[in-house]
Protein backbone atom coordinates (compact mmCIF):
# COMPACT_ATOMS: atom_id res chain seq x y z
CA UNK A 1 0.00 0.00 0.00
CA UNK A 2 1.54 3.62 -1.02
CA UNK A 3 1.69 5.90 1.58
CA UNK A 4 -0.38 8.48 0.94
CA UNK A 5 -3.37 5.50 0.86
CA UNK A 6 -2.40 3.98 4.28
CA UNK A 7 -2.46 8.03 5.64
CA UNK A 8 -6.19 8.61 3.63
CA UNK A 9 -6.94 5.47 5.55
CA UNK A 10 -5.81 6.97 9.09
CA UNK A 11 -6.67 10.21 8.45
CA UNK A 12 -10.89 8.22 8.18
CA UNK A 13 -9.82 6.39 11.30
CA UNK A 14 -11.33 8.39 13.58
CA UNK A 15 -14.06 10.25 12.16
CA UNK A 16 -15.55 10.60 8.58
CA UNK A 17 -14.21 13.48 6.98
CA UNK A 18 -14.90 15.85 3.38
CA UNK A 19 -12.06 15.66 0.79
CA UNK A 20 -10.62 19.07 2.20
CA UNK A 21 -10.54 17.77 5.53
CA UNK A 22 -8.39 14.77 4.71
CA UNK A 23 -6.16 16.46 2.92
CA UNK A 24 -5.39 18.49 5.77
CA UNK A 25 -5.14 15.81 8.12
CA UNK A 26 -2.63 13.94 5.91
CA UNK A 27 -0.50 17.04 5.79
CA UNK A 28 -0.66 17.23 9.70
CA UNK A 29 -0.09 13.90 10.00
CA UNK A 30 3.06 13.66 7.91
CA UNK A 31 4.63 16.87 9.51
CA UNK A 32 3.65 18.66 6.02
CA UNK A 33 5.57 16.23 3.90
CA UNK A 34 2.56 14.39 2.41
CA UNK A 35 0.48 17.04 0.38
CA UNK A 36 -2.13 15.55 -1.51
CA UNK A 37 -3.33 17.04 -4.38
CA UNK A 38 -7.43 16.93 -5.67
CA UNK A 39 -6.70 14.96 -8.42
CA UNK A 40 -4.97 12.42 -6.34
CA UNK A 41 -7.08 12.05 -3.36
CA UNK A 42 -10.81 11.62 -5.43
CA UNK A 43 -8.73 9.43 -7.40
CA UNK A 44 -7.37 7.40 -4.37
CA UNK A 45 -11.14 7.44 -3.07
CA UNK A 46 -12.71 5.78 -6.00
CA UNK A 47 -10.07 3.38 -5.60
CA UNK A 48 -10.55 2.72 -1.77
CA UNK A 49 -14.86 3.04 -2.66
CA UNK A 50 -14.00 0.36 -5.25
CA UNK A 51 -12.20 -2.13 -2.93
CA UNK A 52 -14.66 -1.61 -0.19
CA UNK A 53 -12.59 -0.29 2.05
CA UNK A 54 -14.44 3.76 2.18
CA UNK A 55 -17.80 4.56 1.87
CA UNK A 56 -19.84 7.74 1.59
CA UNK A 57 -21.31 8.86 4.92
CA UNK A 58 -23.30 11.80 4.17
CA UNK A 59 -23.29 15.31 2.03
CA UNK A 60 -23.61 18.77 3.88
CA UNK A 61 -23.55 22.40 2.73
CA UNK A 62 -21.80 24.59 5.03
CA UNK A 63 -21.90 28.17 4.13
CA UNK A 64 -23.28 27.29 0.90
CA UNK A 65 -19.86 24.91 0.56
CA UNK A 66 -20.98 21.47 -0.44
CA UNK A 67 -19.04 19.04 1.88
CA UNK A 68 -19.06 15.23 1.11
CA UNK A 69 -18.18 13.33 3.92
CA UNK A 70 -16.64 9.71 3.81
CA UNK A 71 -15.88 6.86 6.38
CA UNK A 72 -13.57 3.56 7.01
CA UNK A 73 -15.83 0.86 6.38
CA UNK A 74 -15.23 -2.15 8.77
CA UNK A 75 -13.02 -3.92 5.88
CA UNK A 76 -11.14 0.03 5.75
CA UNK A 77 -10.50 -0.81 9.85
CA UNK A 78 -8.90 -4.06 9.01
CA UNK A 79 -7.30 -3.51 6.20
CA UNK A 80 -5.28 -0.11 7.69
CA UNK A 81 -5.00 -2.53 11.59
CA UNK A 82 -3.07 -4.69 9.04
CA UNK A 83 -0.97 -2.70 7.14
CA UNK A 84 -0.03 -0.85 10.89
CA UNK A 85 0.66 -4.35 11.95
CA UNK A 86 3.27 -4.85 9.03
CA UNK A 87 4.82 -1.58 9.20
CA UNK A 88 5.21 -2.23 12.92
CA UNK A 89 7.05 -5.22 12.55
CA UNK A 90 9.16 -3.46 9.73
CA UNK A 91 10.07 -0.20 11.81
CA UNK A 92 10.80 -2.94 14.77
CA UNK A 93 13.05 -4.93 12.28
CA UNK A 94 14.83 -1.70 11.49
CA UNK A 95 15.24 -0.40 14.90
CA UNK A 96 16.71 -3.89 16.25
CA UNK A 97 19.19 -4.00 13.27
CA UNK A 98 20.10 0.00 13.69
CA UNK A 99 20.17 -1.05 17.91
CA UNK A 100 23.08 -4.15 17.04
CA UNK A 101 25.20 -1.57 15.25
CA UNK A 102 25.49 1.39 17.34
CA UNK A 103 24.07 0.24 20.87
CA UNK A 104 23.73 3.69 22.08
CA UNK A 105 20.55 4.31 19.56
CA UNK A 106 17.91 4.47 21.66
CA UNK B 1 -9.70 27.34 -15.31
CA UNK B 2 -10.07 24.22 -13.39
CA UNK B 3 -13.62 24.27 -14.13
CA UNK B 4 -12.06 23.38 -17.93
CA UNK B 5 -9.62 20.69 -16.68
CA UNK B 6 -12.54 18.96 -15.54
CA UNK B 7 -13.30 18.14 -18.92
CA UNK B 8 -10.70 15.38 -18.68
CA UNK B 9 -13.58 13.15 -16.46
CA UNK B 10 -15.67 11.66 -18.15
CA UNK B 11 -19.65 13.73 -17.97
CA UNK B 12 -21.50 11.15 -15.84
CA UNK B 13 -18.46 11.89 -13.18
CA UNK B 14 -18.33 15.47 -13.14
CA UNK B 15 -22.22 16.15 -12.49
CA UNK B 16 -21.70 13.74 -9.93
CA UNK B 17 -18.49 14.91 -8.04
CA UNK B 18 -16.75 18.00 -9.96
CA UNK B 19 -19.16 20.85 -7.89
CA UNK B 20 -17.11 18.91 -4.72
CA UNK B 21 -13.83 18.97 -6.65
CA UNK B 22 -14.37 22.43 -7.78
CA UNK B 23 -14.68 23.59 -3.85
CA UNK B 24 -11.65 21.43 -2.26
CA UNK B 25 -9.64 22.93 -5.38
CA UNK B 26 -10.99 26.75 -4.40
CA UNK B 27 -9.75 25.36 -0.21
CA UNK B 28 -6.09 24.24 -1.53
CA UNK B 29 -5.75 27.00 -3.72
CA UNK B 30 -3.49 29.33 -1.18
CA UNK B 31 -1.25 26.74 -0.76
CA UNK B 32 -0.61 25.45 -4.25
CA UNK B 33 0.74 26.24 -7.80
CA UNK B 34 -2.27 26.09 -10.07
CA UNK B 35 0.21 24.49 -12.75
CA UNK B 36 0.52 21.61 -10.78
CA UNK B 37 -2.63 21.24 -9.17
CA UNK B 38 -4.03 21.00 -13.27
CA UNK B 39 -1.54 18.63 -14.22
CA UNK B 40 -2.94 16.04 -11.51
CA UNK B 41 -6.54 16.83 -12.46
CA UNK B 42 -6.07 16.42 -15.89
CA UNK B 43 -4.14 13.10 -15.22
CA UNK B 44 -6.42 11.74 -12.46
CA UNK B 45 -9.50 13.09 -15.05
CA UNK B 46 -8.06 10.83 -17.53
CA UNK B 47 -7.73 7.83 -15.55
CA UNK B 48 -11.37 8.19 -14.03
CA UNK B 49 -12.22 7.89 -17.93
CA UNK B 50 -11.08 4.33 -17.77
CA UNK B 51 -13.44 3.68 -15.16
CA UNK B 52 -12.30 0.43 -13.24
CA UNK B 53 -10.63 2.45 -10.18
CA UNK B 54 -9.07 -0.54 -8.18
CA UNK B 55 -7.95 -2.36 -11.63
CA UNK B 56 -3.95 -1.50 -12.63
CA UNK B 57 -4.00 -3.55 -15.72
CA UNK B 58 -7.37 -1.41 -17.29
CA UNK B 59 -4.50 1.55 -17.42
CA UNK B 60 -1.71 -1.04 -19.36
CA UNK B 61 -4.36 -1.73 -21.50
CA UNK B 62 -5.70 1.76 -22.11
CA UNK B 63 -1.90 2.77 -23.02
CA UNK B 64 -1.51 0.02 -25.60
CA UNK B 65 -4.48 0.88 -27.32
CA UNK B 66 -4.07 4.26 -27.21
CA UNK B 67 -1.04 4.50 -28.77
CA UNK B 68 -1.48 1.93 -31.49
CA UNK B 69 -4.15 4.41 -32.23
CA UNK B 70 -1.83 7.37 -31.80
CA UNK B 71 0.27 5.37 -34.85
CA UNK B 72 -2.08 4.99 -37.14
CA UNK B 73 -3.56 8.24 -36.82
CA UNK B 74 0.21 9.41 -36.83
CA UNK B 75 0.76 7.19 -40.26
CA UNK B 76 -3.08 9.14 -42.12
CA UNK B 77 -1.73 12.03 -41.19
CA UNK B 78 1.56 11.83 -42.71
CA UNK B 79 -0.25 10.33 -45.38
CA UNK B 80 -2.34 13.23 -46.17
CA UNK B 81 0.63 15.65 -46.14
CA UNK B 82 2.37 13.22 -48.57
CA UNK B 83 -0.85 14.75 -50.49
CA UNK B 84 -0.34 18.21 -50.63
CA UNK B 85 3.32 17.63 -51.72
CA UNK B 86 4.56 19.07 -54.84
CA UNK B 87 3.37 16.79 -57.82
CA UNK B 88 6.44 15.40 -59.36
CA UNK B 89 7.71 16.86 -63.17
CA UNK B 90 8.37 15.15 -65.90
CA UNK B 91 10.34 18.51 -67.08
CA UNK B 92 12.48 18.61 -64.11
CA UNK B 93 13.77 15.02 -64.76
CA UNK B 94 14.91 15.70 -68.47
CA UNK B 95 16.28 18.48 -67.06
CA UNK B 96 18.49 16.85 -64.25
CA UNK B 97 19.35 14.02 -67.41
CA UNK B 98 20.34 16.56 -69.74
CA UNK B 99 22.66 18.55 -67.05
CA UNK B 100 24.18 15.75 -65.49
CA UNK B 101 24.80 13.90 -69.19
CA UNK B 102 24.43 16.13 -71.67
CA UNK B 103 24.22 14.45 -75.42
CA UNK B 104 24.21 10.89 -73.81
CA UNK B 105 21.99 8.97 -75.68
CA UNK B 106 18.69 7.87 -73.30
CA UNK B 107 17.45 4.21 -73.77
CA UNK B 108 14.22 5.36 -72.42
CA UNK B 109 12.87 8.10 -70.34
CA UNK B 110 9.15 8.98 -68.91
CA UNK B 111 7.33 11.87 -71.15
CA UNK B 112 4.42 12.17 -68.67
CA UNK B 113 4.06 12.78 -64.77
CA UNK B 114 3.12 10.26 -62.17
CA UNK B 115 -0.77 9.76 -61.96
CA UNK B 116 -0.54 9.91 -58.12
CA UNK B 117 1.72 10.19 -55.42
CA UNK B 118 1.04 7.06 -54.58
CA UNK B 119 0.57 4.26 -57.14
CA UNK B 120 -0.22 0.46 -56.66
CA UNK B 121 1.13 -1.34 -59.78
CA UNK B 122 1.35 2.13 -61.63
CA UNK B 123 -1.96 2.92 -61.18
CA UNK B 124 -3.84 5.15 -58.73
CA UNK B 125 -5.41 3.85 -55.46
CA UNK B 126 -8.74 3.17 -56.54
CA UNK B 127 -11.39 0.17 -54.98
CA UNK B 128 -9.96 -1.99 -57.71
CA UNK B 129 -6.59 -2.41 -56.08
CA UNK B 130 -8.33 -2.93 -52.60
CA UNK B 131 -8.23 -6.47 -53.38
CA UNK B 132 -4.70 -6.40 -54.03
CA UNK B 133 -4.12 -4.18 -50.75
CA UNK B 134 -5.60 -6.87 -49.14
CA UNK B 135 -4.31 -9.92 -50.15
CA UNK B 136 -0.57 -10.00 -49.76
CA UNK B 137 -0.07 -7.40 -52.33
CA UNK B 138 0.19 -3.94 -49.31
CA UNK B 139 3.93 -3.73 -50.55
CA UNK B 140 3.03 -2.90 -53.94
CA UNK B 141 1.40 0.61 -52.31
CA UNK B 142 4.58 2.64 -53.07
CA UNK B 143 5.41 6.27 -53.93
CA UNK B 144 5.26 6.99 -57.63
CA UNK B 145 8.50 8.38 -59.43
CA UNK B 146 9.60 8.73 -63.06
CA UNK B 147 12.89 7.80 -64.41
CA UNK B 148 15.10 7.74 -67.77
CA UNK B 149 17.59 4.75 -68.44
CA UNK B 150 20.75 4.78 -70.77
CA UNK B 151 21.53 2.00 -73.56
CA UNK B 152 25.61 1.92 -72.74
CA UNK B 153 27.38 3.70 -69.58
CA UNK B 154 28.43 7.52 -70.32
CA UNK B 155 31.94 6.21 -69.42
CA UNK B 156 33.98 3.26 -70.25
CA UNK B 157 33.92 0.99 -66.81
CA UNK B 158 31.31 1.15 -63.76
CA UNK B 159 33.93 2.43 -61.68
CA UNK B 160 34.88 5.53 -63.72
CA UNK B 161 31.34 6.04 -64.37
CA UNK B 162 30.68 6.04 -60.54
CA UNK B 163 33.51 8.76 -60.42
CA UNK B 164 31.96 11.03 -63.20
CA UNK B 165 28.65 10.55 -61.32
CA UNK B 166 29.91 11.86 -58.03
CA UNK B 167 31.65 14.58 -59.65
CA UNK B 168 28.80 16.58 -61.65
CA UNK B 169 26.38 15.42 -59.02
CA UNK B 170 28.70 17.61 -57.28
CA UNK B 171 28.61 20.33 -59.48
CA UNK B 172 24.99 20.67 -60.17
CA UNK B 173 24.39 20.96 -56.35
CA UNK B 174 22.95 17.59 -55.46
CA UNK B 175 23.77 16.18 -51.86
CA UNK B 176 24.82 12.57 -52.41
CA UNK B 177 25.40 9.61 -50.15
CA UNK B 178 28.14 6.55 -50.06
CA UNK B 179 27.36 4.12 -53.43
CA UNK B 180 25.78 1.09 -52.45
CA UNK B 181 26.83 -2.61 -53.41
CA UNK B 182 24.51 -5.19 -53.67
CA UNK B 183 24.58 -8.71 -55.57
CA UNK B 184 22.64 -8.55 -58.70
CA UNK B 185 21.41 -11.88 -58.07
CA UNK B 186 21.24 -13.87 -55.13
CA UNK B 187 22.30 -17.73 -55.08
CA UNK B 188 21.26 -20.07 -52.58
CA UNK B 189 23.84 -20.75 -49.57
CA UNK B 190 25.44 -23.96 -48.89
CA UNK B 191 24.68 -24.80 -52.86
CA UNK B 192 28.28 -26.04 -54.45
CA UNK B 193 27.20 -23.63 -57.37
CA UNK B 194 27.00 -21.23 -55.41
CA UNK B 195 30.15 -19.03 -55.42
CA UNK B 196 28.63 -15.42 -53.85
CA UNK B 197 32.17 -14.12 -54.54
CA UNK B 198 31.70 -14.53 -58.86
CA UNK B 199 28.07 -12.79 -58.19
CA UNK B 200 28.37 -9.36 -60.05
CA UNK B 201 27.28 -6.62 -58.09
CA UNK B 202 25.29 -3.15 -58.91
CA UNK B 203 25.61 -0.12 -57.66
CA UNK B 204 23.16 2.64 -56.13
CA UNK B 205 23.59 5.98 -55.59
CA UNK B 206 20.81 8.66 -53.67
CA UNK B 207 21.09 12.10 -54.32
CA UNK B 208 19.02 14.75 -52.75
CA UNK B 209 18.80 18.71 -54.25
CA UNK B 210 15.92 20.67 -52.59
CA UNK B 211 12.84 18.16 -52.58
CA UNK B 212 13.86 15.65 -55.20
CA UNK B 213 15.64 12.68 -54.87
CA UNK B 214 17.38 10.58 -57.16
CA UNK B 215 18.30 7.22 -57.30
CA UNK B 216 20.64 6.07 -59.59
CA UNK B 217 21.84 2.45 -60.60
CA UNK B 218 24.94 1.50 -62.08
CA UNK B 219 23.84 -2.10 -63.18
CA UNK B 220 26.53 -4.85 -63.86
CA UNK B 221 26.82 -6.14 -67.60
CA UNK B 222 24.21 -8.77 -66.84
CA UNK B 223 21.55 -6.33 -66.06
CA UNK B 224 19.69 -4.58 -68.64
CA UNK B 225 19.36 -1.55 -68.50
CA UNK B 226 23.41 -1.05 -67.67
CA UNK B 227 22.35 2.55 -66.11
CA UNK B 228 19.07 4.27 -64.77
CA UNK B 229 18.08 7.04 -62.82
CA UNK B 230 14.74 7.31 -60.63
CA UNK B 231 13.43 10.87 -59.90
CA UNK B 232 10.88 11.12 -56.61
CA UNK B 233 9.73 13.33 -54.23
CA UNK B 234 11.69 14.13 -50.92
CA UNK B 235 9.67 13.97 -47.18
CA UNK B 236 7.32 17.62 -47.46
CA UNK B 237 7.86 19.66 -44.32
CA UNK B 238 4.54 19.57 -43.21
CA UNK B 239 4.31 15.60 -43.04
CA UNK B 240 6.55 16.31 -39.58
CA UNK B 241 4.04 18.51 -38.01
CA UNK B 242 1.19 16.74 -39.08
CA UNK B 243 2.06 13.43 -37.98
CA UNK B 244 3.04 14.78 -34.36
CA UNK B 245 0.02 16.41 -34.14
CA UNK B 246 -1.83 12.94 -35.59
CA UNK B 247 -0.46 11.22 -33.39
CA UNK B 248 -1.09 13.22 -29.84
CA UNK B 249 -4.84 13.73 -31.49
CA UNK B 250 -5.13 9.73 -32.07
CA UNK B 251 -3.22 9.21 -29.08
CA UNK B 252 -6.65 11.43 -26.94
CA UNK B 253 -9.36 9.70 -29.44
CA UNK B 254 -7.82 6.19 -28.09
CA UNK B 255 -7.87 6.84 -24.82
CA UNK B 256 -11.17 8.01 -24.50
CA UNK B 257 -12.43 5.50 -26.80
CA UNK B 258 -11.24 3.20 -24.35
CA UNK B 259 -12.12 4.93 -21.74
CA UNK B 260 -15.91 4.72 -23.17
CA UNK B 261 -15.92 1.14 -23.73
CA UNK B 262 -14.08 0.09 -20.29
CA UNK B 263 -17.21 2.69 -18.54
CA UNK B 264 -19.77 0.49 -20.62
CA UNK B 265 -18.34 -2.85 -20.20
CA UNK B 266 -17.87 -2.01 -16.40
CA UNK B 267 -22.26 -2.19 -16.50
CA UNK B 268 -22.96 -5.08 -19.06
CA UNK B 269 -23.72 -8.55 -18.34
CA UNK B 270 -20.66 -10.43 -17.20
CA UNK B 271 -20.88 -12.76 -19.89
CA UNK B 272 -20.74 -10.10 -22.38
CA UNK B 273 -18.12 -8.33 -20.09
CA UNK B 274 -16.05 -11.36 -20.78
CA UNK B 275 -15.95 -11.99 -24.47
CA UNK B 276 -16.04 -8.79 -24.84
CA UNK B 277 -12.66 -8.64 -23.18
CA UNK B 278 -11.07 -10.93 -24.91
CA UNK B 279 -12.27 -9.92 -28.18
CA UNK B 280 -10.62 -6.87 -27.21
CA UNK B 281 -7.71 -8.49 -26.44
CA UNK B 282 -7.31 -10.58 -29.26
CA UNK B 283 -7.56 -7.28 -31.39
CA UNK B 284 -4.81 -5.46 -30.17
CA UNK B 285 -2.48 -8.10 -30.12
CA UNK B 286 -3.32 -8.64 -33.64
CA UNK B 287 -2.41 -4.94 -34.33
CA UNK B 288 0.91 -5.20 -32.11
CA UNK B 289 1.79 -8.12 -33.79
CA UNK B 290 1.47 -6.34 -37.02
CA UNK B 291 3.61 -3.58 -35.57
CA UNK B 292 6.18 -5.26 -33.88
CA UNK B 293 7.24 -7.53 -36.68
CA UNK B 294 7.75 -4.64 -38.91
CA UNK B 295 9.34 -2.22 -36.87
CA UNK B 296 12.65 -4.65 -36.42
CA UNK B 297 12.47 -5.26 -40.21
CA UNK B 298 12.17 -1.85 -41.14
CA UNK B 299 14.91 -0.51 -38.63
CA UNK B 300 17.29 -2.79 -39.51
CA UNK B 301 17.18 -1.78 -43.43
CA UNK B 302 17.45 2.02 -42.46
CA UNK B 303 20.67 1.02 -40.65
CA UNK B 304 22.34 -1.01 -43.68
CA UNK B 305 21.50 2.10 -45.98
CA UNK B 306 21.92 5.55 -45.98
CA UNK B 307 17.95 7.15 -46.76
CA UNK B 308 17.32 10.61 -48.22
CA UNK B 309 13.86 9.80 -47.68
CA UNK B 310 12.54 7.55 -44.65
CA UNK B 311 10.17 5.14 -45.42
CA UNK B 312 6.71 6.26 -44.04
CA UNK B 313 5.29 5.74 -40.66
CA UNK B 314 2.93 3.29 -41.69
CA UNK B 315 5.33 1.00 -43.65
CA UNK B 316 7.14 0.80 -40.34
CA UNK B 317 3.78 -0.42 -38.01
CA UNK B 318 2.84 -3.07 -41.34
CA UNK B 319 0.74 -0.79 -43.40
CA UNK B 320 -0.54 -1.65 -45.95
CA UNK B 321 1.51 -5.34 -46.57
CA UNK B 322 -0.73 -6.57 -43.12
CA UNK B 323 -4.23 -4.16 -43.59
CA UNK B 324 -6.65 -7.66 -43.68
CA UNK B 325 -5.31 -8.23 -40.14
CA UNK B 326 -5.17 -4.46 -39.06
CA UNK B 327 -8.99 -4.68 -40.75
CA UNK B 328 -10.19 -7.78 -39.13
CA UNK B 329 -9.22 -5.97 -35.59
CA UNK B 330 -11.21 -3.45 -36.32
CA UNK B 331 -13.93 -5.38 -37.09
CA UNK B 332 -13.80 -7.68 -33.79
CA UNK B 333 -13.22 -4.10 -31.67
CA UNK B 334 -16.41 -2.97 -33.50
CA UNK B 335 -18.31 -6.27 -32.27
CA UNK B 336 -16.99 -6.02 -29.37
CA UNK B 337 -18.45 -2.54 -28.80
CA UNK B 338 -21.55 -3.97 -29.80
CA UNK B 339 -21.77 -6.51 -27.50
CA UNK B 340 -20.74 -4.13 -24.24
CA UNK B 341 -24.26 -2.12 -25.32
CA UNK B 342 -26.54 -4.90 -25.14
CA UNK B 343 -29.09 -4.12 -22.21
CA UNK B 344 -28.00 -5.90 -19.01
CA UNK B 345 -30.68 -8.56 -18.01
CA UNK B 346 -32.43 -7.18 -14.66
CA UNK B 347 -35.01 -9.61 -13.38
CA UNK B 348 -38.42 -8.45 -13.47
CA UNK B 349 -40.03 -6.81 -10.16
CA UNK B 350 -43.20 -8.72 -9.01
CA UNK B 351 -45.66 -7.25 -7.81
CA UNK B 352 -47.13 -8.27 -4.94
CA UNK B 353 -51.01 -8.91 -5.43
CA UNK B 354 -52.72 -8.42 -2.15
CA UNK B 355 -55.90 -10.80 -1.88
Amino acid sequence: MREATFLILTALADEARHGYGIIQEVAQMSGGRVKLLPGTLYSALDRLTAQGLVEFDREEVVDGRLRRYYRLCADGRTELASQTARLRELASAAESRLRNLRPNLA
Amino acid sequence: MHRWLLLSYPRAYRRERGAEILETLQDIAPQHRGLRVGANLVRHGLRARLGRPASRSVVAWAAVFAVACGLFAASFGIWVAWLGSRPLDHHELAATVDQLYPGEPVRDIDRQDPPAVFIVYGSPLSWQSVPSLLFGDGGEYEFAGIGASFTRLPAVTRQKTLAQLQERLRAAGWDFGEPIYSNSYDCIPNDPRCDPTSIPSDITVYAQRGDNILEVHINSDSTTPLMSLGMSRATPWAAYPAGVLAFLLGTLGGWVLFGWASRRAERSHAVAQALAKFMFGFAVVLWWVSILLSVPHMLTHHLQEAHYRWHPLWEWIGQPVLSLPFLFAWVVLILAGGLIQLPRHRPVDRKVISP
